[in-house]
């Protein structure tokens, strides 16, 4: 791992980049946009120029730097194994940071999404507008546009908010049934949260049927979302919040239905490699988190009634498939329900392009994306997309829905029954 | 960067294709090789006319241009050195049509060569060339460099496969050379864009040979105490007549490298590792395998894995897969050499090649594609350390030049790029390098087009300094027998040379003189002439009859021009091998090429530019050139072989040819097909293409032709297989199985008889009046077929189908018959769409057809590079022939 505070070591690992370009063949802004800047090869010369002090961070730096989906397909295929997310997770602080690029994210970062209470009302104001159709406030007065120009596709992508969040829907319900096989915390995510809560009902129903004791601690956002940004300030401070809170916690596993947030709190040691003090924790922690898709007992399960009789594909979260290696279990488990059809699409694992805000922020190669990824789904002939990143369901299903087609996205906990 | 230009690109392309940021230029200022450069601007296009819009505004501005794919050259070929426009082709990445009637495919530049693979795997066919970037790379610049990979061993390489290119020329005119037959028209011109760097214009269409996807394969892991014994198994078993599709080495450096890194299997302590895959018929596989096996444990192999599954296979391959990889990882930066040594000499070679390592205290892998005598030297390094990087590019100029001594290139396939520039003086020498520079000039006067790569700069050369011991009038030295063709005048002098000095002499004067040269081989192939009595010099090549060089373990020969087929061949079955060229008339080697001829082997084995490796011309100015070598890969310089190939003489004087031979088949078998009318026979051969087992040798004769030199007065259509003996056997068996016409009755199987066939249709015991060469598409051949077989009085019709190329014959002596078929056969050529070379015509008869209607611009360009290469137009003055 590169110590990403050394910037010795970081143009040691940008240095031995042997510029063979294998990288364009499984970059998906590569295949999208078809630029160097857009690969990883030119992203790693372009933050190696700027390190150097050879380039300023202008306007195309900042695009290269900020364009990569961090989905970490360049890495697999670099034959040195070049750590090119991480670089440009570093490259983000040198030339894109929050700080620098405006204070909009900064506040959203430093104010909203640590502040749960804050979160959720904006999330309703947004409702609201969203609810309330097209003569609705948003629609007319372009809100999220005011709010800033990166938020002015948010509007199409995400469609309904619901007005309850799912934290508001569940408080007061205990998960305990008798004599539990265990303990586990449910992490709730923020995008499970405010955006698809059904999803963690369907988790949460499904932890219950097995025989879980379930707590649902008052957990924030994971971190991930700043840092992606390059603040990794702010990230850490995220993380320490959430390990006070899921270190005092008396369960087994801590279970989670996003697969960037299970990523994301297994990662939390290396936001404290150097502060021993905090690192026993965060180990603690990040040693009993689990996706969801890794955690089901694999046997054979009853379908929901809407999947009977279909056909479903699964697409790989690159934080569940490459960042966790969480490939094969969710595929043996859509394989184990009875009546239903499972088959491969081509590219499961690149990336949908939805990565968080990415589609937000870089609509147009997202939306690119995109549309190779909806072309895989259309040829496998599914009727459902399964995966397990409320992200990535948001961005799949914009997609679909986009290209008038019958077929659906949705999380692998909502096809059991 | 110029506004106007900016000005002027954004009106063609708009501003959304163009590139021009200080980060956007950083990220073309390199490839994956050392160079560096600076481009002023990238443009995206996304079809050919923006290419051409580009390459014109480039011109009038005049600002280099230099076209680009997926920039993994490993030569610094798209490096911008010079600045200028960077040609990003990576947009037009469209297949744009598979045509399986004539196994063509035809694609964009920027497809990437893998797209291919997958894209032809579901039709069951193939694309040979595999570079080791075919994830990446795109099939332009593949072209670009002549790329190969490791089954280019059995297969060829880019080169062989590319039958027609669009391409912008530098001044933004746009040509088309060859088309969608086995045997391209201007296949020279072709032959000089494939492996020229885009120093010569922008390719933006290409068209691409495909194959029938091999029934099977089988993979064997052969361990080796000792590299040196490993690469002596790789010549006994080519010495053994076995050509397997791909055969790689791997020394111990880099087996340490991929066991600590991916654990292939490999034993740690092994000291080199042969990977060997067969391809083919399922039916010989076995067999191959066991002789393999058998060769290499005698050569000291210790262990020996036969991969039994797929998955086992693919894991084999893994390790070889993984080695730059595995030592990439192991290390800052690596340097990928490439060199190339005739196989025999891949031992010394690589003696050589280790002291040069170890004396510049250098971490060096390597891998081998060992079949080919081409290996790949992988130096470790980190491009911070100074010191260590003058030593890398010290050593690896040093490993370059170790290969030229040895015999070899200094690029076996990635081309020279600017890393190797500097070593092409050591390669070529002055003569050939200007001529590489008057075909660089011809068609990039203002040196725009990728400029500062392949060519070195060339000092000025001293004039000629021949001695001319000749009195060109009235001197008519060492004159064998031999008859004029019908119309010519006395010669006022002929020369028939045994040295090639001679000839170069004699040139010079003729030039001096600004006297007419006509070249005489066998005589059997002399277009015709316009009528004209200016005196000439006769140049006869008869005594230059022998053979230079010939090593039956490299596969490969030398000969001199004059040499006639039947004395090679007899030369070469001595030892087991044969030229894989059988061309009518028994022609010399020289006339051979010069008319590019080929028979009814052409099927399989293609035609003289796919078996010349390399060749020596005495140019109109009384040089000596040379082009290609003795190796089957090489990527350095101009490909001027090719040139060459069916140039009849009009660019120089052919003294020198080397030529890859194959070993003789076990066995082989013909069957002769009979039928009255001639469509049952042309819908069983194009029926052909679709079996597993390939014929070695087809011909279709209609009833003229097979009455005149077989005796049999019906439409033939021999087919004949050769190979391994099952393999054969299942040729025949499924021949049997796809013939299901009723029509088709007289089904002889005449195996003690073939030598008698094959042999007839090579003599021709009666020497017609009229030759005329027909080459279309395979998909178009059976219209013009018919239209031919119905000209009355009857013309004769030789067709190789799968090539689309036909030989129309005319043995009526009766000028009036003879000239009433002509307008015929002319017609049916014109309405067709046909391209037809006349190859033989008598004087008295009606002038020869120049059909040009196709490719008209095309042949215009080879006609005007004609006039550069020979400005006084002494070269077979008066020719009638078109390109």
């Amino acid at each position: 791992m590169v110590d990403l505070k050394d910037k010795t070591a970081l143009l040691d690992e940008l240095s031995r980049c042997s510029r063979c370009g294998l990288c364009q063949s499984v970059c998906p802004t590569y295949r999208a946009a078809g630029i160097e800047t857009s690969v990883a090869r030119g992203r790693n010369v372009i933050l190696r120029a700027v390190l150097e002090g050879r380039l300023e961070a202008e306007n195309g730096s900042q695009d290269a730097i900020s364009s990569c989906l961090l989905c970490r397909a360049c890495v697999t295929a670099c034959p040195a194994a070049i750590q090119t997310d991480l670089l440009m997770l570093v490259g983000r602080h040198e030339v894109d940071a929050p700080k620098k690029g405006g204070g909009l994210l900064d506040f959203i970062f430093k104010k909203i999404l640590p502040d749960k209470d804050r979160l959720s009302l904006i999330f309703k104001l947004l409702s609201i507008g969203k609810g309330s159709g097209i003569s609705g406030i948003s629609a007319k007065t372009g809100m999220l546009k005011t709010v800033s120009p990166y938020l002015e596709h948010a509007e199409g992508l995400v469609g309904d908010i619901p007005r309850i969040s799912l934290r508001e829907r569940i408080s007061g319900t205990i998960f305990r049934p008798k004599n539990a096989k265990g303990k586990v915390a449910y992490f709730m995510g923020c995008g499970v949260n405010h955006l698809l809560p059904d999803i963690g009902l369907a988790t949460l129903g499904l932890l219950d049927k097995s025989g879980y004791e379930v707590t649902v601690p008052e957990t924030i956002c994971c971190g991930l979302p700043p840092y992606s940004y390059g603040d990794l300030d702010t990230a850490r401070l995220y993380a320490w919040r959430n390990i006070n809170i899921l270190s005092d916690l008396d369960v087994d596993t801590i279970v989670t239905d996003c697969g960037s947030c299970s990523s994301f709190l297994k990662e939390y040691p290396l936001l404290f490699q150097d502060d021993n003090k905090r690192l026993g924790n965060a180990l603690m922690v990040s040693k009993k988190v689990m996706d969801i898709t890794a955690f089901i007992p694999i046997a054979d399960e009853e379908g929901s009634p809407e999947i009977n009789g279909k056909v479903i594909t699964w697409h790989d979260p690159c934080h569940l498939g490459r960042f966790q290696g969480i490939t094969e279990e969710p595929r043996r488990l859509i394989k184990g329900i009875k009546g239903v059809e499972f088959r491969e699409m081509q590219e499961a694992d690149i990336c949908c392009g939805g990565a968080g805000t990415y589609s937000i922020r870089h609509n147009d190669l997202s939306m690119k994306i995109l549309d190779r990824k909806v072309d895989n789904i259309v040829k496998s002939g599914a009727d459902i997309v399964a995966t397990a990143c409320p992200s990535c369901i948001i961005q799949l299903n914009h997609g679909l829905k986009k290209n008038k087609l019958p077929v659906k996205a949705i999380h692998i906990t909502q096809i059991l029954k | 960067m110029n506004p106007s230009l900016l000005k002027d690109l954004k009106a063609v392309l708009g501003e959304d294709a163009l590139l021009y940021r200080k980060s956007d230029l950083l990220t073309y200022c390199y490839d994956a090789s050392q160079g560096k450069g600076r481009p002023d601007i990238i443009a995206t296009p996304d079809r050919s006319e923006q290419v051409k819009d580009i390459v014109r505004i480039a011109t009038r501005h005049n600002i280099p241009f230099i076209a680009r794919g997926a920039g993994t050259g490993l030569s610094g070929g798209s490096v911008p050195v010079s600045g200028g426009i960077v040609i990003l082709l990576t947009r037009m990445n469209r297949i744009l049509e598979l045509d399986q009637e004539n196994m063509v495919l035809v694609v964009e530049p920027g497809v990437v060569n893998l797209d291919i693979q997958n894209y032809l795997l579901p039709y069951g066919l193939y694309y040979p060339p595999d570079p080791s970037s075919q994830r990446v790379s795109t099939i332009g610049g593949n072209l670009g460099e002549n790329a190969s990979g490791p089954h280019c061993l059995k297969y060829g390489g880019t080169l062989n496969y590319v039958t027609g290119i669009e391409v912008v020329l530098p001044e933004g005119d746009v040509a088309t050379f060859g088309g969608r037959s086995r045997d391209p028209k201007l296949g020279g011109l072709l032959g000089l864009f494939v492996g020229s760097e885009g120093t010569l214009g922008i390719v933006t269409k290409i068209i691409l040979k495909i194959i029938k996807r091999p029934e099977a394969t089988k993979t064997i892991l052969c361990i080796f105490n000792d590299i040196e014994d490993a690469v002596s198994a790789v010549s006994s078993i080519i010495a053994n007549g076995i050509v397997p599709a791909v055969l790689e080495a791997m020394d111990r450096r880099v087996i340490e490298a991929v066991e600590s890194s991916i654990h292939a299997g490999y034993p740690k302590d092994a000291g080199a590792v042969l990977l060997i895959e067969v391809d083919g018929l399922v039916d010989s596989l076995e067999r191959q395998i066991g002789k393999i096996s058998e060769i290499c444990r005698q050569a000291g192999a210790y262990q020996i894995r036969m991969a039994l599954s797929e998955e086992e296979e693919s894991k084999l391959w893994e390790g070889r897969r993984s080695a730059f990889a595995s030592l990439a990882k192991a290390s800052p930066n690596i340097l990928i050499e490439d060199g190339t040594v005739p196989r025999s000499r891949l031992p010394q070679a690589m003696k050589k090649i280790l002291e040069i390592g170890d004396r510049y205290r250098l971490d060096v892998g390597h891998v081998f594609h060992a079949g080919d005598g081409n290996f790949h030297p992988m130096i470790l390094f980190d491009e911070r350390d100074e010191d260590e990087n003058e030593r890398v590019r010290r050593a690896g100029c040093e490993m370059l030049s170790a290969c030229i001594s040895f015999g070899g290139t200094i690029s076996g396939e990635h081309g020279v790029g600017i890393e190797k520039v500097s070593s092409m003086s050591r390669q070529f020498d002055q003569d050939t390098l200007a001529f590489f520079k008057i075909i660089k000039e011809f068609f990039d006067p203002q040196n725009l087009s990728n400029p500062g790569k392949l060519l070195p700069q060339i000092d000025a050369l001293p004039p000629n300094s021949h001695h001319s011991s000749l009195k060109l009038r009235g001197d008519k030295r060492g004159v064998t027998d031999f008859n004029l063709p019908d119309g010519w005048g006395e010669p006022e002098i002929i020369l028939e040379p045994s040295d090639t000095k001679e000839i170069m002499e004699f040139v010079y004067e003729c030039s001096r003189e600004k006297l007419p040269l006509r070249i005489i081989g066998s005589g059997s192939a002399i277009p015709p002439f316009e009528p004209d009595d200016r005196r000439y010099a006769l140049l006869s090549l008869a005594r230059l009859n022998s053979i230079i060089e010939y090593d039956p373990d490299d596969m490969i020969v030398t000969v001199k021009a004059g040499i006639d087929l039947s004395l090679l061949q007899e030369t070469l079955a001595s030892s087991g091998q044969f030229l894989s060229l059988d061309p009518p008339y028994n022609r010399t080697i020289g006339g051979t090429i010069a008319s590019n001829t080929y028979g009814p082997m052409g099927v399989s084995y293609g035609t003289p530019r796919d078996v010349l490796l390399g060749i020596k011309v005495v140019t109109p100015d009384g040089k000596m050139i040379s082009g290609g070598g003795r190796l089957v890969k090489n990527v350095a310089g101009y490909d001027i072989t090719r040139l060459f190939v069916g140039s009849y003489g009009r660019l120089g004087v052919i003294t020198e040819a080397t030529f890859r031979v194959y070993p003789s088949p076990e066995s082989s078998t013909t069957i002769l097909f009979r039928t009255d009318t001639i469509d049952p026979l042309l819908a069983l051969a194009r029926d052909l293409s679709r079996m597993d087992a390939r014929p070695g040798r087809v011909a279709l004769l209609n009833r003229r032709s097979s009455v005149v030199i077989t005796g049999i007065d019906s439409c033939l259509l021999a087919i004949g297989f050769d190979g391994y003996k099952e393999d054969v056997e299942r040729g025949v068996r499924d021949l049997s199985s796809l013939v299901t016409d009723q029509k088709i009755k007289d089904i002889e199987l005449i195996a003690d008889q073939e030598n008698m066939v094959w042999g007839l249709l090579s003599i021709r015991p009666v020497l017609p009046v009229v030759s005329i060469k027909a080459r279309t598409n395979p998909a178009k051949l059976s219209g013009f077929i018919s239209a031919i077989d119905s000209v009355i009085p009857p013309a004769g019709i030789i067709s190789y189908p799968a090539m689309g190329v036909s030989e129309i014959l005319i043995w009526d002596t009766d000028k009036q018959d003879a000239n009433l078929s002509l307008e015929l056969i002319y017609g049916a050529a014109s309405r067709e769409g046909v391209a037809i070379t006349t190859e033989r015509i008598s004087p008295v008869l009606a002038k020869p057809l120049i059909t040009n209607n196709q490719r008209k611009y095309g042949a215009e360009v080879m006609e005007k590079l004609r006039v550069r290469i020979d400005p006084l137009g002494i070269m077979n003055y008066g020719m009638i022939m078109e390109w």
